[in-house]
């Protein structure tokens, strides 16, 4: 059996564009899911039952709901009460909440994990809550939450691929494509696979070196004081 | 310093009133009852130590003095002002009252010196020069200037407990309480925290402290107070606590304390 990895080449300007779909959706959707997961942690924390509720809510949904039921609700559904998305901005909203309920539970696990001594001796100083939980409790997180945070991260970027169901043009989308048009399945989907392997892989190699950085200069990390 | 900023305040107030006051203070976890009816005033520049079997409720006491804990009955009133629910009474009293726990506490992703500057500069607002020469007029008197730059994690206990005196007084409280300061230090460096404390009494700092070093009590208390099972049992001068103690529950707590 021959390969032809020719028919991929020739169409290498709609795998481009895949690839740069997939990383606009990652890079866009991992930030704003880690903003939500620091607010939805910080509600989830609360002693106040009305903030702690819709965000237990709100997680246990994201949670037990299937990612693909998500992207269909928020893009077939929505139409119907005169909201309408398109594919891509569906995406980002589609991945953000889904990896924050994730990231929020993951932070929640680190604040819990920093010794209730270290909140005593922030209120025994009179630090205010805001200015604890910012400058005492969170810097404190990042051994506890960076590689539970990075798998959350990798699994937002290859669940992305379901955005191809909406005619999204990502990767798989890409992929589905050069298929439709060439028919090489094994060289087309073998190559997407490669490629999703290297986005990933660099990603973590990112966050790898990031860690060290934090772990080693920890502490001398200034964010403490100005 | 340390003696203009008594005398400026107590010109507020002209005559001396207590630095805290408890009276029938109850506080339940859920329904076993860790304190009960608890009445205790403390002067200012007095110095308390709490003593008592493990679980007799000593570090629950003092630690509802700055709403560590809440208590369920009863008044608490710190320095003129009354421990409710209000936040601004809360925050107010914890500005005013230091306190060192039995494990330092210290933040361990901040140097020794930014430990020192975290509160003034931010509850006191104090500007960071100010704030500097605070910490490190602090950091020497309990004798460690030179490790300002180090980390929590690179001091000995004695060294890290010193530290955690030191950031408490950055905040010039006027009240320290101590949790079991030397429960958790090795034996050659009780000394060395019980020195600072000492010096700390001397000075004329109100302190309560909770321990288990008789030895720090007898020399430095003005009265001893004993509590078990959640109760005050006695409260007394460290010569008639020590020595003549009529109570059956204090003179068998000593007993097991004193013998070796």
């Amino acid at each position: 059996m021959t390969f032809d990895f020719g028919a991929i080449w020739e169409n290498r300007d709609i795998l481009i564009e895949g690839i740069f779909n997939t990383l606009l959706i990652s890079f866009i959707a991992i930030p704003i899911g880690i903003f939500i997961g620091v607010v939805v942690c910080l509600l989830r924390i609360s002693k106040r039952r009305v903030l702690r509720w819709p965000a237990i809510v709100y997680i246990e949904l994201m949670r037990n709901i299937p990612l693909l039921i998500l992207i269909f609700m928020m893009f077939y559904a929505l139409p119907f009460y005169g909201i309408r998305l398109s594919g891509l901005t569906t995406g980002f909203i589609c991945l953000s909440i889904y990896g924050g309920a994730y990231f929020a539970e993951v932070f929640r696990g680190g604040v819990e994990a920093v010794s209730k001594g270290q909140f005593d001796a922030a209120k025994a100083l009179g630090l205010k809550y805001g200015f604890y939980m910012r400058r005492v409790i969170f810097p404190q997180l990042y051994t506890y939450v960076f590689p539970p945070g990075t798998n959350i991260a990798l699994t937002m970027i290859k669940e992305s691929s379901l955005l191809s169901m909406i005619t999204v043009a990502e990767l798989t989308y890409a992929a589905h494509d050069i298929n439709g048009r060439t028919f090489t399945p094994v060289e087309t989907f073998a190559t997407i696979a490669v490629i999703y392997w290297v986005i990933c892989t660099l990603f973590l190699k990112l966050t790898q070196m990031l860690q060290s950085h934090v772990d080693t200069d920890d502490i001398s990390n200034s964010m403490a004081l100005r | 310093m340390e003696t203009a900023r008594t005398t400026s305040l107590s010109s507020v107030s002209a005559e001396p009133e207590a630095m805290v006051e408890i009276r029938g203070m109850n506080k339940w976890y859920g329904d076993f009852q860790v304190l009960t009816d608890i009445n205790l005033t403390v002067q200012s520049r007095e110095r308390i130590v709490i003593c008592g079997p493990s679980g007799s409720g000593k570090s629950t006491l003092i630690r509802c003095i700055n709403r560590l804990e809440e208590h369920q009955e009863g008044d608490i009133i710190v320095d003129g002002i009354p421990l409710t629910q209000d936040v601004k009474n809360i925050d107010q009293i914890r500005s005013e009252v230091g306190m060192c726990f039995q494990q330092f506490n210290l933040f361990p992703h901040l140097t020794v010196m930014e430990n020192c500057l975290l509160a003034p500069m931010s509850v006191r607002n104090t500007s960071r020069k100010e704030a500097l020469t605070l910490a490190q007029r602090y950091l020497e008197k309990v004798k460690i200037p030179d490790q300002a730059d180090k980390y929590p994690s690179q001091l000995s206990g004695g060294q890290q407990q010193r530290v955690a005196i030191a950031r408490a007084l950055c905040m010039q409280p006027r009240i320290m309480l101590f949790d079991e300061p030397t429960s958790a230090l090795d034996p050659e460096m009780i000394n060395e925290v019980l020195e600072t404390m000492e010096e700390l009494a001397r000075e004329g700092m109100t302190m309560i402290c909770v321990t288990h070093e008789m030895g720090f009590a007898r020399k430095v208390a003005d009265r001893v107070v004993f509590m078990d099972q959640g109760q005050i049992v006695e409260s007394a001068a460290p010569e008639t606590f020590f020595n003549n103690s009529k109570n059956d529950r204090t003179r068998k707590f000593l007993q097991q304390v004193l013998q070796h």
